[in-house]
């Protein structure tokens, strides 16, 4: 198996986030990860993809600083020049996070909940103001600002989720299946939107998914994942040009990246892949 | 960003025979109470009971306005008693709360206390009471606290609890303080919960204060409805006695409103609760 962070073609750009030999063992005794090694570069979009159960979502908690590793190491490149480095890792990195649910407080407008991550960075309301209505605009809700989030629809509570983890400008942005729960008409328009964003702000993505078509859709980079432990087994390039569209998703350069992402996740269901690919070296 | 023809944010509004519900929701249970009161005075007239053992709802009536002087004063002390054991009952059964959600040792401690002075019958420890505390209303008020704080602590202590895991890891994310999260997440999550104990609990402080009330008996320096009731019952002044405990149950039924229409203003926005569904 090739090292992901080696395979990077033209990695000379440092990564933002590397994760090393990564391994997490819960409580219970359960081996949840083991061995997991990451490396995201800046303005990358980079997909998790593997079956539930797998580990997808504890590598996206332990990246946001939720929870704690078992082994392993997560560098942030950029702070390692830090001499202050406890201090570094006191300060809040500047994450955002977009979970399989909206988690939007049901008791506050959308604006405010937007708002939300600059009030707990006790930033005043009036200087975020600007800020919150630009980020509530870019995902397209301008004219929704004092609705209640069960006045919107499942999509529209997505957009004002993905509002959110927005408005910190994050260096990193993190997503859980953000799109699993809804339709699939919603689900492509948020994949274009997203694409549209990721592009005009030049934001690095880390997403995770079990849909191998969003998967090849939307990413750079596909990590394919194993579960029990979890872990990276192979890595697919996608390399086609954005702005991918409509038309892309229906050719047949996208049906064979497809197929070939499908085959690739059928290898690391199926177990180690290793034993696979002994049989296929032997026929 | 081009979802705008699926955005439909169904406006909360009411129902198309939203006002004829309302009419018989109102009408009914005044027609079924017309009709109660008829057949009483009708069976008091009919058998010529004496007003003694029951008098009709014109006699009650009657007294209410004639004896109006000395019941209101005695409606006002009752009120007031209920009313302040109420706001002590919110005020601290919220900041008990509170308290056991920052620690779980404090609550797994303290709980079974707060449960014991719930089943324990008020009318057997305001006996005790009356004699501890000197001061009269003040014991009155002790026991009318003891019925009404549990439901506010069980269902804020509930509440405080049941914060959305994923908001939750949220707020961590974002490095946000213990404060914080009281006051954004975990208060206004707790508030629907909050506001069904107080409902329970406004019922219960008036339960408690006319129970002390009646346990102080005529004793008792403040004379409040319960004294009212007593004493007239002595005296077998029957309408005076059925008037009294028309107020008790009138002033029962105000304090059930005026808590849920306070519900319903602070939940109307976003709570399930609040909301009319539209099917």
């Amino acid at each position: 198996m090739a090292d992901p962070i080696s395979a990077a073609p033209g990695a000379a750009e440092t990564p933002i986030v590397a994760l090393a030999g990564v391994g997490k063992t819960y409580s219970s005794g359960l081996v949840a990860l083991a061995n997991v090694s990451i490396a995201v570069r800046a303005r990358e979009f980079v997909t998790l993809l593997g079956p539930s159960g797998c580990g997808k979502s504890t590598i996206l908690r332990l990246v946001a600083g939720l929870g704690t590793l078992s082994a392993g190491r997560i560098d942030w490149p950029s702070e390692a020049g830090d001499p202050a480095g406890l201090a570094a890792r006191r300060k809040r990195r500047n994450i955002g996070f977009v979970f399989q649910e909206p988690t939007l407080m049901p008791w506050a407008t959308v604006r405010d909940n937007v708002y939300l991550p600059l009030r707990l960075a006790r930033e005043p309301r009036e200087a975020a103001r600007a800020r919150v209505d630009e980020a509530i605009a870019q995902v397209g809700l301008d004219g929704f600002e004092d609705s209640y989030p069960r006045e919107l629809s499942g999509g529209m509570k997505m957009r004002v989720s993905i509002a959110r983890a927005l408005v910190t400008g994050p260096e990193l942005l993190l997503m859980d299946e953000p799109f699993a729960a809804l339709d699939e008409i919603t689900r492509f328009r948020l994949n274009n939107d997203l694409l549209r964003l990721w592009q005009r702000r030049r934001l690095t993505v880390v997403f995770v998914t079990h849909s191998v078509y969003e998967s090849v859709y939307l990413s750079e980079r596909i990590l394919v994942m194993s579960g029990r432990p979890g872990r990276v087994v192979e890595e697919i390039k996608v390399p086609t040009p954005y702005p991918r569209d409509e038309v892309w998703r229906n050719s047949a350069d996208y049906g064979a990246l497809c197929a070939a992402t499908s085959a690739a996740l059928a290898r690391a269901s199926a177990g180690t892949g290793q034993a696979e690919r002994a049989t296929r070296a032997a026929s | 960003m081009s979802e705008l023809p699926s955005f439909d944010p169904e406006p909360v509004r009411a129902e198309g025979g939203g006002h004829a519900a309302l009419a018989l929701k109102i009408a009914a249970p005044i027609v079924v109470g017309i009709l109660m009161l008829a057949g009483w005075q009708e069976i008091v007239r009919h058998y010529a009971i004496p007003p003694y053992i029951l008098p009709g709802p014109l006699a009650i009536a009657r007294t209410l306005v004639s004896d109006w002087p000395t019941l209101s004063g005695s409606l006002w002390i009752t009120l007031e008693n209920t009313g302040l054991a109420f706001l002590a009952a919110a005020i601290g059964g919220l900041a008990i709360a509170i308290l056991f959600a920052q620690s779980r040792i404090v609550e797994l401690s303290l709980f079974p206390y707060a449960v014991i002075l719930q089943v324990t019958p008020i009318v057997a420890i305001a006996p005790l009471i009356i004699i501890w505390v000197r001061d009269t209303q003040l014991a009155l008020l002790i026991c009318a606290w003891i019925v009404a704080f549990f439901p506010v602590v069980s269902n804020t202590t509930l509440g405080l609890n049941s914060a959305d895991h994923n908001l939750l890891n949220l707020f961590q994310l974002y490095g946000a303080s213990r404060s914080q999260t009281l006051f954004l997440l975990r208060l206004p999550a707790a508030m629907p919960y909050f506001l069904g104990g107080l409902r329970i609990s406004g019922g219960l402080a008036l339960i408690g204060a006319v129970v002390a009330e009646f346990v102080a008996g005529t004793a008792g320096s403040a004379s409040g409805l319960a004294y009212r009731i007593l004493e007239s019952g002595y005296r077998l002044n029957i309408p005076r006695m059925f008037a009294a405990l028309v107020l008790v149950s009138l002033a029962g039924v105000a304090i059930f409103l005026v808590l849920t229409l306070l519900q319903w203003l602070m939940l109307r926005r976003w709570h399930e609760s609040a909301v009319r569904r539209e099917n």
